[in-house]
């Protein structure tokens, strides 16, 4: 569903990644880990069009996609969760839920999204007339990814959802990536603790000063 | 009685300035861009009205509006994409669109005394006489430049508040990465403000014609006290411009009155700081990451 070939990306002069390759195949739930300051958010900001890339190519659903615009891509199924959720912050829940149903595409489902979305944080819904500028972490989190699922993806790229919050709410957070996983979306997410997604994922690569690498169950314990 | 006057004048200019102030902050909110070209392209509304309906082909004034509303909408396109765009993101971009538009400004008023030469024009107001309530007198040309503005605005809010589109508006004014993310395509949404905000200018350009007169230099006031309003109601917030823009003006009627016109500015500049002091951000400052 999702390739990635030897792409370059850079942040002013400095090269962050380089030749990064992954691929996340339709269904699969795969993750990207490695720590701070590495390139695995700069990594998923490049697939997403948030970073230009200098070299390399990058395949969605059979086309190349390297050049494409943000927008462009979410009117095609690849939606962004940011690791520092930007939200509407003077906008209502609702609003912001409705915001992710902006392209034509995604408003056909827009009611059904959103009573998904409801349905699986029930708090949204009680807060869904609240500002999110006044919401905590763990609700700006729910609200971020349920954004994120209005925009109707087929391929759900979030960066450390776990950014923040308490463990128990990054638990939480993690079932619900999982649970949709399982309910057939494709997920690519990025973390900096392999530890949080045991038992979750389909593959995992590492990612080191901009490199990486596909790791394989019998190595993994050695990335934790 | 005499209050009541007075009350009356502030709030029904309070309305022309708000169209002005409102447009200025509309582009800020959502782009960043403080306009310097906000004020000259206030005079070139007049100046095209006054060009429709006195100096040239002699058309009715809703005739003028007709044809002015899209040429003012392509300029503020045009400006937008030929200047601004191509700054964005790079190193002081604030800076430089500040300087820019500043320049900007030079070209438009130039332009204008380059045509019309330096003088003050004029159009006759478009409605005479006045209507009497219990010993107040209001002319019904006053009357309905209030009537137009508030609608200009109110039409604006509710686009703002009550549209997807609108919705767009003020997510790119709140998150513009976010915003890009949902896929709203932000440029796009610039470049709307943009038409939005020379549209509002222009027109109270044309709206205050026939009491302040149009001249090529004559759109620093309205810009200064557009500036003062926006500031103080908060720079981005459409709503804050429209409550500052009231107070400012009642006030200013009241100071004019009471003390002198000189003392007007002074009077805003007072209580921008007062406000500032309790309020840095403004009455309804957007909130910034």
């Amino acid at each position: 569903m999702l390739e990635v070939e030897g792409i370059n990306a850079f942040y002013g002069d400095f090269h962050v990644l380089h030749d990064a390759s992954l691929r996340v195949g339709k269904g699969e739930l795969v993750a990207v880990v490695g720590a701070n300051g590495h390139g695995k958010s700069t990594l998923l900001k490049a697939i997403c069009g948030l970073t230009p890339v200098k070299s390399g190519q990058i395949r969605f659903d059979g086309s190349d996609i390297a050049r494409c615009k943000t927008p462009h891509l979410v009117g095609q199924g690849l939606v962004y969760v940011a690791e520092d959720r930007r939200l509407f912050p003077d906008m209502t829940v609702l609003e912001n839920l409705q915001l992710g149903a902006y392209l034509s595409g995604a408003r056909a489902q827009e009611a059904q999204n959103l009573d998904r979305i409801f349905t699986l944080y029930p708090r949204l819904a009680e807060r869904r007339k609240q500002l999110c500028r006044s919401l905590s972490g763990g609700e700006a989190q729910m609200v971020a990814l349920g954004r994120g699922l209005m925009s109707n993806p087929s391929l759900l790229a979030i960066d450390e959802p776990s950014l923040g919050l308490a463990p128990n709410l990054t638990e939480m957070m993690l079932k619900t990536v999982s649970q949709l996983n399982k309910d057939g979306l494709t997920v690519l997410i990025v973390e900096q603790s392999l530890a949080l997604l045991q038992g979750m994922i389909d593959r995992v690569y590492s990612i080191e000063e901009g490199i990486v690498r596909e790791t394989n169950a019998d190595n993994m314990q050695e990335v934790l | 009685m005499q209050i009541l006057e007075i009350l009356i004048s502030g709030i029904t200019q309070g309305a022309v300035y708000c169209v002005v102030a409102v447009g200025l902050s509309l582009v800020y909110g959502a782009s960043r861009i403080l306009n310097f070209a906000h004020g000259s392209l206030y005079s070139l509304g007049g100046f095209l009205a006054w060009y429709l309906v006195v100096g040239g082909p002699g058309l009715p004034l809703w005739l003028a509006f007709l044809l002015i509303l899209p040429v003012l909408a392509l300029t503020g396109v045009v400006i937008e994409r030929a200047i601004i765009r191509p700054l964005r993101g790079s190193d002081n971009w604030k800076i430089n669109t500040i300087m820019v538009t500043l320049g900007l400004a030079f070209i438009i008023e130039n332009g204008l005394q380059l045509v019309f030469g330096p003088g003050t024009r004029t159009i006759p107001p478009f409605v005479e006489g006045s209507l009497s309530i219990g010993g107040i007198t209001i002319t019904w040309y006053k009357l309905s430049i209030f009537v137009i503005s508030l609608a200009l605005v109110g039409t604006l809010e509710l686009f703002l508040s009550s549209t997807r589109y609108g919705q767009a508006v003020r997510a790119v004014s709140q998150d513009m990465q976010g915003a890009n993310q949902v896929g709203i395509n932000v440029n796009q949404v610039f470049s709307t403000t943009f038409a939005l905000s020379v549209v509002l200018t222009g027109v109270a350009g044309i709206l205050l014609a026939p009491v302040f007169l149009v001249s090529p230099l004559g759109g620093w006031a309205p810009f200064l006290k557009a500036f003062v309003i926006v500031v103080l109601g908060g720079l981005g917030s459409t709503k804050g411009a429209f409550v500052a823009a009231f107070i400012l003006a009642v006030l200013e009627a009241f100071v004019i009155f009471y003390i002198g016109p000189s003392w007007a500015m002074p009077a805003w500049l007072l209580m921008l700081i007062i406000v500032l002091m309790v309020r840095p951000k403004g009455l309804f400052g957007v909130w910034e990451n």
